[in-house]
């Protein structure tokens, strides 16, 4: 099984609109995958449809080795968290998870306390759920999502709503797990910077498509490097960088411009502007952060 | 399937609708004995109110062509002085509807919950049959309506034996099992009707509201209607739509009712709640999970 995920044209559409459109991602055991996207990209909708929550229109997910309905038997190995965490809220934590213990057939001895204990919840004792706060039904989210010692979890937005305490303890617990026990994280999330912490692959998906799917390391890599350029007149710095055919890059500010291509070209770029009559202030070759390339890749920064 | 039904009965018995249900089961029960000994006083003080009475009781038994709107008990005015059987007294309060009220609120709480605070995503991908999620609920509510039952009559014993003392006796015959029986179809009945009414609009007030205004006879009109359809299209043949409709039969299935009509009542229950757990499933297994 060179897998433990794998998608094939994975496609889900409401009407005419596509919601996801041929996903193809590739998950090995013991991969923390960070599936990256804007609100409304179709992670969530991807996400349910890994997890049985929602059929596919086209194409198919072949998971622990077995594809087609043979796939979906294997799904109770399968932990879940999509979007807000499914709790009844006048009932404890430990209720909860028993209901899901109940309805998976889970008999292990001490199966919950070791949950609540590994989420961080133990002590919440007859405290029912409805008073908890966001962070700690986030967190009985993951617990619900664990039970029965899934090999594979799907967290879609973990970390919303969290404080950076409740982010930093949800980050531990699943590298924790990840390193512990050997399991396999799918996490969706918009919130970058978070993921790139944990995550040890990424797939960028946009408007339902998979622009990318791509190693931590070859992310930092592609972040690496782009010309920020200084200048007192972007506005026609601007133009002469599309007389060069230069295309990508961005006004950061309004004497900064980023430029993601033709990196070895800055001396050329610094004669033309001069050429133009335009100062140059500075021009510095940098590493890019996640977040810009990420708007780039997806159009959301490009020529703004 | 039988671990769905331990989670689903864990549910029912750790959740504070039940409780409260079988709370004012037991509230009722003792409201509607106090106004049948209200009613008795009245009966012994004013004998035209008992001759009105039994007009009511009779045109009760024989069908449901003057059914009214609303929810109504009857007084037996033979109680007054006679002695008031047990079964007989519980028999007119549950042909009521009474009851169904409150099984038909607590399916439209319990079958939806799990859709309104998301529980469902946490398992529905992880069970083989995603239907039999509409089967275990359908087992708790069973569960649920007997409890139900047994409580209001129970409680409506009690009570009689405090109000009435040796004039109330318990007789357990094989007619009085049969009408329980019956009695329990065409309630379960009803709390399937709410599960698919539920599960189809993903909407506990939409269940709830049609089932409260199903109970206090809103219908009546509509099945007027069809039924003189039928009789325009085929004169000859007596077609009664509420014959064959859970509240039409709730009225008719009384203890001492007809064999025939218990027959139709306990087939019209059990024809709905295999219905309504077939086309539940069915939406189950095949809507996705939102």
């Amino acid at each position: 099984m060179q897998y433990l995920l794998s998608t094939n044209g994975l496609t889900k559409q409401y009407g005419r609109h596509k919601a996801v459109n041929a996903v193809n991602i590739h998950i090995r055991q013991g991969d923390i995958y960070g599936l990256i996207g804007r609100n409304g990209a179709g992670k969530t909708t991807f996400l349910k449809m890994i997890c049985g929550l929602a059929k596919p229109t086209e194409g198919e997910f072949t998971l622990f080795g077995r594809s087609g309905k043979e796939a979906y038997r294997c799904l109770a190995r399968v932990g879940t968290l999509i979007e807000s965490p499914g709790i009844y809220p006048n009932m404890t934590a430990a209720q909860n998870l028993k209901l899901k213990c109940l309805a998976l057939g889970v008999r292990k001895e001490g199966e919950i306390e070791e949950l609540l204990r590994i989420v961080g919840l133990a002590d919440t004792g007859r405290k029912r759920v409805k008073n908890f706060s966001l962070g700690m039904k986030q967190r009985l989210g993951i617990a619900l999502a664990l039970v029965g010692d899934p090999d594979l979890v799907v967290l879609d937005e973990p970390i919303n709503g969290l404080d950076p305490q409740g982010i930093a303890e949800v980050r531990e617990t699943l590298l924790r797990l990840n390193k512990e026990r050997n399991i396999t994280f799918l996490i969706s999330s918009h919130i970058l910077e978070e993921l790139s912490k944990i995550a040890t692959h990424y797939g960028i998906i946009h408007d339902g498509v998979l622009l990318q799917e791509l190693t931590g390391e070859e992310l930092l890599s592609r972040c690496s490097e782009r010309i920020e350029l200084k200048t007192d007149d972007t506005r026609g710095a601007c133009t002469v960088l599309d007389g060069m055919g230069i295309t990508r890059y961005k006004v950061v500010d309004t004497d900064t411009i980023h430029i993601f291509e033709r990196l070895s070209d800055s001396g050329e770029i610094t004669m033309s502007l001069a050429g133009h009559g335009i100062r140059t202030l500075g021009i510095t070759v940098k590493n890019e952060a996640l977040e810009d390339y990420y708007l780039n890749l997806t159009g959301g920064g490009v020529n703004v | 399937m039988f671990n769905l039904i331990k989670m689903d009965l864990y549910r029912m018995f750790h959740s504070v609708s039940t409780w409260v249900i079988l709370a004012f089961t037991v509230g009722i029960a003792f409201f509607c004995t106090v106004m049948t000994n209200m009613d008795l006083d009245a009966i012994a003080q004013d004998p035209a109110y008992a001759v009105q009475m039994e007009e009511e009781i009779q045109t009760e038994t024989e069908g449901n062509e003057d059914r009214e709107m609303g929810l109504y008990t009857e007084t037996d005015p033979e109680w007054v002085i006679g002695k008031i059987d047990a079964g007989e007294f519980i028999s007119s309060q549950l042909v009521s509807g009474l009851l169904v009220l409150l099984c038909v609120i607590f399916a439209a709480v319990f079958v939806n919950a799990e859709q309104k605070n998301g529980y469902i995503k946490n398992i529905a991908g992880a069970i083989p049959n995603r239907g039999a999620l509409a089967l275990s609920k359908l087992a708790a509510l069973a569960v649920q309506t007997a409890v139900m039952i047994a409580l209001f009559a129970v409680s409506e014993t009690v009570l009689g034996f405090i109000l009435w003392g040796e004039r109330f006796t318990v007789n357990v015959t094989a007619d009085l099992l049969v009408f329980f029986g019956t009695q329990y179809l065409l309630h379960l009945g009803f709390a399937a009707l709410m599960m698919f009414l539920c599960i189809l609009t993903k909407s506990s007030a939409f269940g709830m509201t049609a089932g409260i205004l199903m109970t206090m006879g809103i219908f009546v009109p509509f099945y007027s209607i069809i039924n003189r359809a039928v009789y325009e299209i085929r004169p000859s043949w007596e077609f009664d739509i509420s014959l064959y409709m859970l509240d039409g039969n709730i009225g008719l299935a009384g203890l001492g009712a007809d064999a025939d009509v218990m027959v139709r009542a306990a087939a019209v229950g059990a024809a709905f709640i295999v219905l309504c757990a077939l086309f539940s499933m069915l939406i189950l297994k095949r809507r996705d999970v939102r």
